[in-house]
């Protein structure tokens, strides 16, 4: 959240009308707040502006001053989330409260479809090699590296797209930004000659993803990937990406022992399916569907992944630690094992990402709660 | 002299519920009679209303529904419910309590306190 959610901090000076409306733009963001509630202020700030005025105020004074007192946007919207805590959680599946304005409410459906098919692609690109000859399970080393190398590039296409359609990309930014990058990297990775499961192909794999998430991240920012605030806030999507990503495997690895048990039980084996066909699906849906989860309850259930990144940054720490002594108590020399300098550099993007990630979801430094600054006095909650 | 917050929020439900009492209105109306009321010593920001009206119409105290404004809006109005008297009728005899105690108590020490003059 920038200062901007303050309303009165970044007002534009148009007219009355055109004030009101980039208010309300504000107050829409707080999703406790819902369009009946937003009209209800409206009038309110409408009778407080008029009283003013006829005081003898301009209409721009009386407008500050209106706001003023109605309090932070941010305070006020909490103060509706304590009451309407129902709403939070209707938002997160619910797309059709009545109440809430009708362009939000298909704007709400136009993603949830579009994640939807999007997260359909991603399975169906996943699979599709092994409809064309290369085996997902039991396939040689050959086959093996090729998904260790791949995997990622056939699913993170839709994820990109997902975010890409998302924030509006036109098709030449999307072209030179997102596409031609992918296909160099996709084509690096794919043209180097590699042992098959060899340190290389192992390495390559590792780093693929990263580089590809990267990329994931100028989709974000709306091919903006200069901006630092949009950088940041895919540092934290990233983050809430992985809670929810880790959620839905949790949930979906429950079902799957659930269906192979069930079908057991009534003496069919169901395991062929399921490492064929559901596991890996799954696993490429939920990447989109987890985007679409993050992006559709932003502001919600944010202060989770923070939290996580809390606990495990210390601990992650502390693994880090373990394995640099022990890698110095057993140093011989040049000849230390490569798959440990492969270990560690997973820590260390591991930690790199811990790291961002709790500095990105501390609270800008400025009191945010406290801005009321007006003739008004302050009022429950404290700042 | 500025009343504590935490005395403003434990009065604002019985306040607001005494205002609908005297008639059905709106959040600002609202607003303006509890200034009204209290010499204008009584303030909060004004957004919180909305929540606490909210709240008071989930426990059936008070009833809302839109009307049109004289503007063309459509404007939010509250009327007090019959359980909202009894609940206003139960908060008076508790307020009474709590005020005849304090009474009491501030009658007997006011003598020992400093006078309005010295604290300002």
């Amino acid at each position: 959240m920038s200062a901007a959610v303050h309303g009165e901090a970044a007002l534009p000076t148009g007219s009355l009308e055109e004030q009101i409306d980039v208010w309300r733009r504000y107050l829409a963001r707080a999703r406790a707040v819902d369009a009946a509630d937003a009209d209800e202020l409206e009038d309110h700030l409408r009778a407080q502006v008029a009283d003013l005025t006829a005081s003898g105020l301009s209409e721009r004074e009386a407008f500050l001053v209106a706001v003023g007192r109605l309090g932070a946007i941010d305070d006020v919207s909490r103060e509706f989330a304590r009451e309407h805590s129902e709403r939070l959680w209707k938002q997160l599946v619910l797309w059709d409260d009545p109440s809430s304005g009708s362009e939000r409410r298909d704007t709400r459906r136009r993603a949830l479809v579009r994640a939807l098919v999007l997260a359909a692609a991603a399975a169906f690109a996943l699979k599709l090699p092994s409809l064309l000859g290369v085996p997902f399970v039991d396939g040689a080393d050959d086959d093996v590296t090729f998904y260790l190398l791949n995997g990622p590039a056939l699913v993170l296409p839709f994820l990109g797209a997902y975010l890409a359609l998302d924030r509006g990309m036109g098709w030449r930014a999307a072209l030179r930004l997102l596409l031609a990058p992918f296909l160099v990297l996709v084509a690096v990775a794919n043209v180097y000659p590699y042992d098959a499961l060899g340190s290389t192909a192992v390495l390559t794999a590792i780093h693929l993803p990263v580089a590809l998430w990267a990329l994931v991240g100028v989709a974000y920012a709306g091919g903006d990937w200069r901006s630092a605030g949009r950088r940041m806030d895919f540092v934290r999507f990233t983050g809430e990406w992985v809670v929810y990503y880790v959620l839905i495997a949790l949930g979906g690895g429950a079902l799957t022992a659930i269906v192979v048990a069930g079908f057991a039980a009534l003496g069919l084996d169901a395991t062929g399916f399921v490492s064929g066909w559901l596991v890996p699906c799954g696993a490429a849906g939920a990447v989109v569907v987890a985007a679409w989860l993050v992006e559709a309850k932003q502001a919600v259930v944010e202060n989770v992944a923070p939290v996580l990144a809390r606990v495990f940054t210390p601990l992650a720490a502390l693994v880090t630690l373990a394995l640099l002594v022990a890698t110095l108590v057993r140093w011989d020399g040049a000849d230390v094992d490569r798959g440990l300098l492969i270990l560690v550099d997973v820590l260390l993007v591991l930690v790199l990402g811990l790291l961002l990630y709790v500095i990105s979801a501390r609270e800008p430094p400025q009191g945010r709660a406290c801005s009321t600054g007006s003739s008004s006095g302050s009022s429950p909650p404290p700042c | 002299m500025r009343i504590e917050k935490d005395l403003v929020a434990a009065a604002a439900a019985p306040l607001v519920l005494g205002i609908l009492a005297e008639g059905e209105t709106y959040g600002y109306a609202i607003l303006g009679r509890v200034a009204e009321l209290s010499d204008g010593r009584m303030t909060w920001s004004d957004g919180m209303l909305y929540p606490l009206l909210h709240r008071l119409e989930r426990l059936g105290y008070v009833e809302a529904s839109w009307l049109s404004a004289p503007t063309g809006r459509r404007r939010k109005v509250y009327a007090i419910t019959a359980r909202g008297r009894a609940e206003l009728a139960e908060r008076r005899d508790q307020w009474a309590v709590v005020s005849a105690a304090l009474d009491r108590v501030l009658v007997a020490v006011t003598p020992a306190l400093p006078p309005a003059e010295a604290r300002a």
